[in-house]
């Protein structure tokens, strides 16, 4: 029998939810002046199929759980980034599991804003972008008939799917090209979640876009929230090394007739060639000359197998028909990467004790290198992301524990980096979370996902001394080495359910 | 026309770009945009150009085009070195691949001493697996729209992309295309890892984290001293320079359009030098003996190699030119204000074209002397020296050991070495590894004289074949050849051959070689035919050298490999490992395991004069785990944020999934 989810004494109790490989975390903090808890709540979705191995593996489960241990009312929700894996439990198209549940509060990252000229631009741009895709992988199914281009197929679907969101994502040109080419949103399963969670905060309190720089309080409470991302920079969010002076501006996608885009949207054999036509022949034309017969050839042509020959000129292990279609491929992880760097990393610190628990959502390396371009400043006093890292005793390990997502550095490199957390006595009581399901991750894709990254996760380890949460571990191990009374004060802390994992970090 | 063979032209001019036009105007070569190279003649080059090494293939698939092939043979083109250098022409396009292609190629027939064979192609029927050779590598000037060009080693073909740009500060300027293929470093570097796959097809399987990151590095490498061998350029760029290769106008800009047009970013600019904040001026970088282990993604790590390699560059350049710097300044050191001496121009440009030469002759040898996988730094410098000292014993310029502290200086050390002296680094000769087995106790004093007289075996083996090898024949015969002695080497080591003496030593040999043959020493894991553990030789190939006093030798170059399956989990690999009664084969593993050596044998002597082995044998189950470890992306990771840590099991992976690991390391997003 599932129950409010009470807040200590003083402190916060986080709850992992387990619904499958994404985030949802709800908080948990004692409101000033009594009464019920003040309840925050960070993203809920997961990849459809994840959750088949877990105990609990129905995100309507989850949510009604969430019903209970709040009395269906947040006082803050938090989305980090429009992905998948993040909103798709706010949202169905019949009965949304979140119809049910009040919302006081949205905290947004600036890149939603409405207004703000930047976020246009980048929102128009990512639009653009996405339909390219669409195009891309339009075309690329019209020439996988088996084989190898099946899979460049299901690679772009993967990420399409993280773009549009949903539980049973299926590619729909038409729906998708009218979703974004005008504002009709609903073909987007991300982007209805998105609008439930902020119609529902407009009744109340209403949304909040937060910058860098930012800090505020979480409302009834003596928690601050600092904010260290999304950088308001194209290049960082791009995952990219600011440009500076350099000349060039590549905007190869779409500029002009010769680019990938063109050739995709112009449709098979229509685009420009970019020279003269007198020196070109159409592919039907020049495959009946001698020379293209015999050193490219068309389907059936070279067809010889056997040992110890020389390979035919015109074999089709050779032609390249469709390999320029790939370029899509890393199109689709370039906005992939912008996205999660869109993310909106938190900073949450507790009053008297000074520790800080760190949510950074998907956040990537651009996203984390501008971490400590602006410092905060509090009641007249200078804060530094740095000081706010080292005092982190939680942390809520970026994209599944991915390679690019958690930094690796030294205590003095001049980047954010891991080591910059948990400094010190902070550092007796680091504890990370790690939402992924290995072993889905690794089987159910192809190319296999590592997430967790091994050698993140080693690095965790040692610096946790074993205390991670995992979605698809029951129970930590304790590691040889690490003393009794450590492990048993960490367990104190913890409560290991089938559906979730509670942990509280104290306030003294 | 009945050509009498004295009467063909040795010799084929044709115009190139010395650099992209569309970056020319970042870079001061602007004015000499035109250079004219000469490549070996070839007889009955056909249209395309197609020739013995390449065929360039002009199809355009995004437009839906192929552009008409072009015929160099014509007499327009003859007598004016080919076509003009155009942007809008695709022919000259095809001309200017072609070209490079063939200069590359050159380069490498002379340091290999051999003509050069593209890798096999390898089919797959009925679960056996056919060997093909490819006499052409294919290239295909205008196979993408995007900002990349790469090698692809299961086409065997070169892929060049296109791609728009708009001038940043310009105003409604039409967009203009960058063509990845009018760009001589670019076709050069893609032309080096198609020859160096030729060479080791197994480098491109990546144990550790230098793998992957040497075939960028060798590639950025040829390049580079490629680009050094044209004389006019290296001309213009002296001049502007003063004779000061180090200063950023040339590095920096060379490095940069190399990687502003594949869409590498600063990798390569950064590994050569830094901006320094104060001064606002870019600095050659400082070499940094910590950078190995800081570094792993392929780019910046190959970005340590290059740079190492062309410390060594300049500390040669700087010493061979100390005298005419001395002599122009008159003992001052300081040369006078303005443009230098034309003289002394061409004199520095000379100097600095031979040491380009000579260092890109030392690095194409060395291929030749490193193990035929999980190849490193390391392996790679004790090629170096080794090659070197085969082919020039006395040294003078003192090349070698610049070489040794270049790379000391960059943190650079070769594994299971004791020191970085010459001696120390040379791959050990055939008789001194039977020495130190004999001092070990594996190998008695009398079978080491017994294994002299397996010597005469050895030329018995290959004499006769190699007497039919005529280096300016067919090279698919040649192909075929190779591969039957392969064969016998193959039978030689593994059971002996009937044929030849009854108290065969070939597995004493194996010894010496790292293999393991006894069928109780290797674990199950072990790939074995029939119930011996597997060897395969991987090639064998012919190297005639001129060594610098002018002596003819021909070595014989043969690479083995022994094959064991891994898994990523140990107790799996304890329970797979483990002797068993039945004579069951092992299931699939999740990772290949490969070890083995490289041998050179001297034909004229029989003597093993090298032998290059892998860091453990095939039965070594540290080595094994250590190359787990690299695999599931415990010691460093590159990729993207899904498939980093190379979680590819062999197991889950689909038998024939399209594969372009040159292709996705060219693209921007890796960190």
């Amino acid at each position: 029998m599932s129950e409010l989810l009470n807040a200590p004494e003083d402190g916060i109790t986080v709850r992992m939810y387990r619904q499958g490989h994404g985030d949802c975390f709800l908080l948990a903090m004692p409101r000033k002046g009594g009464g019920d808890p003040v309840h925050l709540l960070i993203d809920c979705g997961y990849k459809p199929g994840s959750q088949k191995t877990l105990p609990a593996n129905n995100i309507g489960q989850i949510v009604k759980h969430i019903e209970t241990a709040t009395n269906k009312s947040l006082d803050v929700v938090v989305v980090t980034h429009e992905h998948q894996d993040h909103v798709n439990g706010f949202w169905k198209k019949t009965k949304p599991y979140f119809k049910d549940i009040t919302i006081d509060e949205a905290w947004l990252a600036w890149t939603e804003s409405p207004s703000d000229a930047l976020a246009k631009k980048l929102r128009k741009k990512h639009r653009d972008q996405l339909l390219q895709l669409v195009e891309a992988r339009n075309q690329m199914a019209g020439f996988a008939a088996k084989g190898d281009d099946d899979e460049a197929v299901k690679n772009l679907d993967e990420f399409l799917a993280l773009e549009f969101g949903g539980e049973d994502y299926q590619f729909n040109l038409k729906g998708m090209r009218s979703m974004l080419g005008a504002t009709d949103i609903r073909k987007s399963t991300n982007k209805q979640a998105m609008k439930l969670i902020m119609d529902k905060a407009d009744q109340n309190r209403g949304v909040s876009y937060l910058n860098p720089g930012d800090s505020l309080m979480i409302p009834g409470t003596e928690v601050r929230a600092y904010i260290f991302g999304p950088p308001r920079s194209e290049d960082l969010l791009k995952d990219e090394d600011p440009k500076g002076d350099e000349e060039f501006h590549f905007q190869r996608e779409f500029a002009g007739q010769f680019s990938f885009g063109a050739a995709l949207n112009a449709g098979k054999g229509n685009a420009a060639s970019p020279f003269r036509k007198s020196y070109a022949d159409t592919s039907g034309r020049a495959l009946q000359q001698t020379f293209f017969k015999d050193h490219y050839g068309k389907a059936g042509d070279g067809n010889d197998r056997r040992d110890q020959i020389e390979s035919p000129g015109n074999a089709g292990w050779r032609r390249i028909d469709h390999d320029w279609m790939r370029s899509a491929e890393n199109l689709a992880l370039k906005l992939n990467t912008g996205i999660n760097n869109t993310s909106l990393v938190i900073a949450f610190e507790l009053p008297r004790s000074g520790r800080v628990l760190l949510f950074v959502g998907d956040a990537q390396r651009g996203n984390w290198l501008s971490w400590d371009d602006q410092d905060f400043t509090v009641e007249g006093e200078k804060v530094t992301a740095k000081d706010l890292m080292g005092r982190t005793v939680l942390y809520k390990v970026g994209h599944h524990c991915s390679h690019n997502a958690t930094l690796d550095g030294d205590p003095d490199s001049d980047y954010p980096n891991l080591s910059w957390m948990g400094k010190g006595s902070f550092g007796e009581e680091f504890t990370a979370m790690i939402t992924a399901v290995e072993k889905w991750a690794l089987t159910k894709n192809n190319p296999p996902w590592r997430h967790p990254l091994p050698a993140i996760r080693k690095a965790l380890e040692a610096k946790s001394q074993g205390r991670i949460f995992q979605t698809d571990i029951d129970m930590p191990e304790k590691p040889e080495g690490v003393s009794e009374t450590i492990w048993t004060a960490f367990l104190n802390s913890s409560d290991f359910e089938k559906l979730y994992f509670d942990f509280t970090v104290r306030d003294q | 026309m009945n050509l009498n063979m004295d009467a063909l032209p040795s010799h084929r001019r044709l115009r190139i770009m010395a650099v992209d036009p569309s970056l020319a105007s970042t870079l001061e070569t602007s004015k000499i945009n035109e250079i004219v190279a000469v490549v070996k003649w070839e007889k009955d080059l056909e249209e395309g150009p197609v020739g013995e090494y390449i065929e360039v293939v002009d199809y355009d698939p995004a437009s839906g085009v192929f552009y008409k092939p072009i015929d160099l043979d014509a007499p327009k083109l003859l007598a004016e070195d080919g076509l003009r250098p155009s942007e809008s022409n695709p022919q000259f396009h095809q001309q200017m691949v072609y070209t490079v292609a063939m200069t590359t190629i050159h380069h490498f027939e002379k340091a290999l001493g051999r003509v050069v064979f593209w890798s096999n192609r390898w089919e797959f029927e009925n679960g056996k697996i056919n060997d093909q050779f490819v006499r052409r590598l294919r290239i295909y000037p205008h196979a993408l729209r995007d900002q990349n060009a790469y090698y692809s080693p299961d086409k065997k073909a070169l892929l060049f992309g296109y791609f728009p740009v708009m001038r940043k500060d310009s105003k409604n300027t039409p967009g203009t295309l960058i063509f990845t293929c009018l760009s001589h470093d670019i076709i050069a570097h893609e032309v080096t890892h198609a020859l160096l796959d030729g060479v080791h097809p197994r480098f491109n399987e990546p144990t550790n984290p230098d793998v992957h990151a040497f075939h960028e590095a060798f590639s950025d490498i040829v390049a580079l001293f490629q680009h050094f061998s044209y004389q006019s350029v290296l001309e213009h760029e002296i001049q502007k320079t003063r004779g000061n290769l180090e200063t950023e106008t040339l590095l920096s800009q060379l490095a940069q359009q190399f990687g502003l047009a594949i869409g590498r970013g600063s990798a390569l600019r950064d590994a050569l030098g830094e901006f320094d904040h104060e001064s606002g001026k870019w600095r050659p970088r400082k070499p940094n003996p910590h950078a190995m282990d800081e570094v792993f993604q392929a780019h910046a790590r190959g970005g340590i190699l290059v740079a190492a390699i062309f410390r060594a560059f300049l500390l040669i350049y700087r010493s061979r030119t100390a005298d005419l710097f001395r002599i122009a300044t008159q003992g001052t050191g300081e040369l006078p204000d303005g443009a230098i001496h034309p003289d002394l121009t061409r004199r520095l440009a000379r100097e600095a074209s031979k040491c380009a030469d000579r260092v890109l002759q030392m690095c194409i040898r060395a291929i030749d002397y490193c193990p035929p996988v999980d190849v490193t730094f390391g392996d790679f410098l004790r090629g170096v020296i080794t090659a070197d000292l085969d082919v020039a014993p006395e040294d003078e310029g003192g090349y070698r050991l610049v070489f040794i502290q270049a790379f000391r200086e960059w943190g650079i050390h070769p594994r299971g070495v004791t020191s970085m002296s010459i001696e120390g680094l040379v791959w050990p000769s055939g008789r001194e590894v039977m020495e130190d087995l004999v001092d070990s106790r594996e190998m008695t004093n009398k079978t080491v004289d017994e294994m002299g007289k397996e010597k005469g075996r050895l030329s018995d083996l290959y004499s006769s074949y190699l007497a039919q090898w005529n280096l300016s024949g067919d090279r698919f015969g040649i192909w075929k050849n190779m591969k039957t002695v392969g064969k016998e080497v193959r039978k030689w080591l593994a059971d002996g051959d009937g044929i030849y003496h009854r108290d065969y030593h070939g597995d004493f040999y194996a010894k010496v070689f790292g293999l393991v043959v006894d069928p109780e020493v290797a674990p199950p894991t072990v790939n074995r035919s029939g119930s011996a553990p597997s060897i395969e030789i991987h090639s064998v190939r012919p190297a005639i050298r001129r060594n610098l006093d002018g002596e003819v030798r021909t070595d014989l170059v043969i690479e083995i490999t022994q094959t064991r399956q891994g898994y990523f989990d140990r107790e799996e690999q304890a329970v797979h490992d483990e002797r068993k009664e039945s004579d069951r084969r092992s299931p699939k593993g999740d990772f290949s395991y490969r070890a083995g050596c490289t041998i050179l044998i001297d034909v004229a002597t029989q003597e093993v004069r090298r032998v290059i082995r892998t860091t453990g044998d095939i039965a070594d189950d540290e080595q094994l785990d250590r190359v787990r470890r690299f695999l599931l992306g415990e010691t460093g990771a590159s990729g993207n944020s899904f498939d980093a840590g190379l979680a590819m099991s062999a197991r889950s992976r689909k038998p024939v999934s399209h594969n372009e690991p040159f292709a996705m390391l060219h693209q921007p997003f890796e960190s």
